[in-house]
């Protein structure tokens, strides 16, 4: 697989979970089962989920650390500010061979961060709404836990989109 | 017209009016709505739609300032704490002054008691912006927006209505 294989397979993951809605609710139970993915996995996740004006589910598990906090915060806000994964970020300055963004992008690295692991909430019909954040493994990973528990959510075969 | 009679219709125009799907389209249609029928009346007003992370729409007519703005604005941020209309917010506080309470952390520049700006709920998503209007009185910013949103979901402008002051 090459860099732009992924990024046509990240593009086909954020185009495929695309939600008809998505509340309390539906954030209790994908928080949920990412937790039981890692748990399945043996791996230590933060995991967040929120709207633009609030989060609707949080936990870190056993092994994690403030700084995943601060890697939610900075990997959500690239969804804010772009409406794609942070994955697809980290994808695009390999494919350049760039390290982060450029001066002239105007992106506070504080604020900011291009790395995987936070993917958006986008409803149909409506647009990105929030963003499914997960620190802990490197971010290609923490990506993958996320788009695991979406697809199982929405019923689609997640074999084809796992990234290898 | 008695604040109780307002607050029952608000209630039901806050249920009533409920988006299936909400996009920019819609939003430049709803503002734009606002925008002409403040011209049209020759009152300077400002409109604005916005989403939690941006504003998908922003207009003003002449005799409106920067005041408007800040009014506007500060409307929408006690939707997005509230999750209420503000004007419902304004008639809830009944005699209580129409000031933030302290204990509440809620700073003055970004949060205002006043109505004129009403929620975009989304069915199964939720709240995910609102509607802002200033230049009327309150009472009238509030039903500018209501209507506008009525009409964008294909009832008439006065679905809803609070009845003339």
């Amino acid at each position: 697989m090459t860099t732009t294989d992924d990024i046509a397979k990240v593009a086909e993951q954020e185009r495929l979970c695309t939600l008809k809605g998505f509340d309390e609710t539906t954030a209790l139970a994908i928080g949920t089962r990412i937790r039981e993915l890692a748990s399945a996995a043996g791996k230590s996740l933060a995991i967040d989920i929120r709207f633009w004006n609030r989060q609707l589910y949080f936990y870190a598990m056993p092994g994690t650390s403030p700084d995943n906090i601060e890697w939610i915060r900075r990997k959500s806000n690239f969804v804010r500010r772009f409406n794609r994964s942070s994955y697809s970020q980290t994808l695009r300055l390999e494919n350049a061979g760039k390290s982060g963004f450029a001066f002239d992008d105007g992106v506070d690295d504080m604020e900011i961060a291009a790395h995987g692991g936070s993917f958006p909430i986008r409803i149909e019909g409506v647009g990105v709404v929030g963003a499914i954040t997960v620190s802990g493994v490197p971010g290609r990973y923490d990506h993958g836990f996320v788009v695991e528990a979406l697809c199982e959510h929405l019923g689609i075969d997640y074999r084809p989109l796992h990234l290898e | 017209m008695t604040a109780e009679a307002d607050l029952a219709i608000i209630a039901e125009q806050e249920k009533k009016l409920v988006f299936d799907s909400f996009d920019e389209d819609t939003a430049y249609e709803i503002g734009s709505t606002i925008r002409e029928v403040g011209k049209a009346i020759g009152k300077g007003l400002v409109a604005g739609v916005f989403t939690w992370d941006r504003t998908l729409f922003w207009g003003a007519t002449q005799g409106s300032t920067s005041t408007n703005w800040s009014w506007a604005t500060r409307k929408v941020g006690l939707v997005k704490v509230m999750f209420k209309s503000s004007y419902r917010i304004v008639l809830e506080r009944g005699d209580k002054p129409r000031l933030l309470e302290p204990q509440w952390g809620m700073d003055t520049t970004e949060y205002a008691i006043a109505g004129g700006a009403f929620p975009i709920r989304v069915n199964g998503v939720g709240i995910i912006g609102a509607v802002a209007v200033s230049g009327l009185h309150e009472r009238d910013d509030h039903e500018f927006a209501r209507s506008a949103i009525a009409r964008s979901l294909g009832h008439g402008a006065e679905a809803f209505a609070l009845p003339p002051a």
